[in-house]
């Protein structure tokens, strides 16, 4: 290894571990947020309305009715991350369990399940959450499951690909003469060779879902008042662009740094586990 | 070639089937029949005229007669009148599609030029082995970009450059005044187009950075400089050419998801495209509307990757179809 590679993969790795950092600090604020935050995030306090960031008891100042903005982004990544993350494993799950059955047993199921999913690909994805949304109805749970639902096509893909290629290797014919049966060799061995697959792909995606349900959320279509996410925060800020752009540039810096972390998480595993693409 | 096109082309018709079950079946197990969505409280209590709503618009009939039918008038432009728009929904499809047109083209340029300079000037410098912070900071900055969201990308950008510097304006189509040109309609997209862009060009860049930094290792580019030819020469009459076959049926991919997802933008943007209209639709559960716009843009998304796939020959010659 030369002296460049070396010195940027020590920044990549620094990189990677503020990004775990931050998270995890995210993560357990979010969990602990009522011993920590100072305000409750519905407190609304019209007196001191708008006031800008750094204001004595409020960092982060207040919005448009006098909420502390910084317990309610405390309270809103509670939203946000399960937004995030509950989606992308769903979302993994289902399609790996579907990809690799179709890529498996393969036949006339492949060919239905496949033609399935290249309908559903044919839309666009933020289309095809907003259809599930308008069937379900607007709320959080509903935003989850539709982009949930948007993304499952794409894995049940990955996977089924994956899975043809281990299809042919010789542990799993070594299986068939062993005599193993289907569900043994799909679970026993097939399931843990696409587990870094699998895993990578939810990491990645943990940011992507983030990003479309707080888009979601933006539109109207995601959280319902009174609970609110970082994207619904940014949307109740959008009327104080001119006069008070803090409201809303706070939660979306935040959006921001924590969709960058779990993207350079995702690209660090992908390249750990996809080795022959590292080098560049 | 001629085999190939009519080939595809037998084959998307499964596809296009599939997108109008998808979208005939999902609209309906919406809770909520449509005779009481679509009259007024006082007839949708009087069971006589739901029934002769119902038989008026076939819902008393067996679900693929009806799905029939829809299809029927949905092949000849019919897709029904919105609720609360009181117009056809193909009127109004078409006259909000060359909104969402020129916001994609224009995001597709942007894609396009700062994807390939920032790209190719990327590869450059990382394959020099010098300027090793410039380095870095171009790799680094792709991924930031890519995980900013498309709504705070858009406030930001137009808080900076409408609020705060008061360059150009923050929202709409053309200037309500009346005067409207295309510079004018060129003002207010730029904005837009540049949020719309904002990740796809991002994606570009570490495409276009990997895609050079690949073809500059083959051995041709390296007998090249053997033969003393030209760096310059070498980076645009054969690194570029080579470089670009996977940008290009890229971007050809980005302009179709561009087109459908073009929602947030033109919410934040307040234009009156088709996303817009989507969202209104679904707030104000217009569901004619709905899924009228939903698969005018699935058509469309096929549509647009059946010539990306045609266009991969045009621009590789040595790419066969079978």
């Amino acid at each position: 290894m030369t002296d460049k590679n070396k010195r940027r993969k020590k920044l990549k790795n620094k990189l990677f571990l503020i990004s775990v950092i931050f998270i995890a600090v995210i993560a357990l604020s979010a969990i602990f947020a009522e011993y920590i935050v100072p305000y409750d995030p519905d407190y609304v306090d019209i007196d001191s309305r708008l006031l800008p960031v750094g204001s004595p008891g409020h960092i982060l100042g207040t919005d448009n009715v006098g909420r502390d903005i910084a317990s309610r982004l405390i309270y809103g990544a509670r939203v946000s991350l399960i937004a995030g993350i509950v989606p992308s494993i769903l979302a993994m799950l289902i399609g790996a369990i579907i990809g690799l059955i179709s890529g498996y047993i393969g036949g006339v199921l492949d060919n239905i399940i496949m033609r399935i999913v290249d309908i559903m690909l044919a839309f666009p994805f933020m289309l095809l959450a907003l259809v599930f949304v308008t069937v379900l109805g607007p709320s959080l749970k509903n935003a989850v499951l539709a982009v949930m639902i948007a993304t499952v096509p794409r894995n049940i893909r990955l996977i089924r690909g994956e899975t043809l290629s281990l299809k042919e290797r010789e542990f799993v014919s070594a299986c068939k003469i062993l005599g193993y049966s289907k569900p043994r060799i799909l679970i026993g061995e097939l399931f843990p060779n696409v587990f870094a697959t699998a895993g990578t792909i939810i990491v990645s995606d943990i940011s992507l879902m983030i990003q479309a349900t707080a888009g979601l959320s933006f539109l109207g279509l995601g959280v319902q008042p009174p609970i609110s996410d970082w994207g619904s925060m940014v949307n109740e800020g959008r009327a104080y662009l001119n006069t008070a752009p803090h409201i809303l540039l706070a939660p979306c810096t935040l959006i921001a740094l924590i969709c960058f972390s779990f993207a350079i998480i995702g690209d660090e595993l992908y390249k750990k586990y996809n080795p022959q693409l590292s080098k560049i | 070639m001629k085999k190939y096109i009519i080939k595809r082309l037998i084959s998307i018709i499964p596809v296009l089937i599939g997108i109008s079950i998808v979208v005939f079946f999902l609209i309906r197990m919406i809770p909520g029949d449509p005779a009481s969505l679509m009259l007024s409280s006082s007839q949708s209590s009087d069971p006589q005229f739901i029934a002769k709503f119902n038989a008026e618009y076939g819902l008393d009939k067996p679900i693929i007669v009806q799905y029939i039918m829809w299809m029927k008038k949905m092949v000849t432009g019919d897709m029904g009148d919105s609720i609360f728009l009181r117009d056809k929904v193909i009127s109004i499809i078409l006259k909000k599609f060359p909104v969402t047109l020129t916001l994609t083209i224009g995001a597709s340029l942007v894609v396009v030029v700062v994807g390939l300079l920032i790209g190719v000037f990327a590869a450059v410098i990382s394959s020099s082995g010098k300027y090793k912070a410039v380095d870095k900071i171009l790799s680094a900055v792709p991924i930031a970009v890519l995980t900013i969201p498309d709504f705070a990308l858009g406030l930001f950008l137009m808080f900076v450059f409408s609020v705060k510097l008061n360059l150009l304006p923050p929202v709409g189509f053309e200037s309500v005044s009346g005067n409207t040109n295309y510079l004018d309609v060129i003002r207010h997209m730029i904005l837009p187009s540049l949020t719309l862009a904002g990740a796809s060009s991002a994606a570009t860049v570490r495409l276009v950075r990997s895609s050079v930094l690949e073809v500059i290792r083959e051995e041709y580019i390296i007998a090249a400089n053997a033969r003393g030819i030209k760096p310059i020469r070498i980076l645009f009459g054969h690194v570029l050419r080579n470089a670009l076959i996977p940008v290009v049926t890229n971007t050809g991919v980005m302009f179709g998801s561009m087109l459908g997802g073009a929602v947030i933008v033109e919410t934040i943007f307040a234009l009156p495209g088709m996303g817009k209209m989507m969202v209104d639709a679904i707030l104000m559960r217009d569901y004619p509307m709905v899924q009228g716009g939903a698969l005018f843009i699935a058509f469309s998304y096929v549509l647009i990757n059946l010539i990306v796939d045609f266009s991969y020959s045009l621009i590789d010659p040595r790419i066969k179809y079978e």
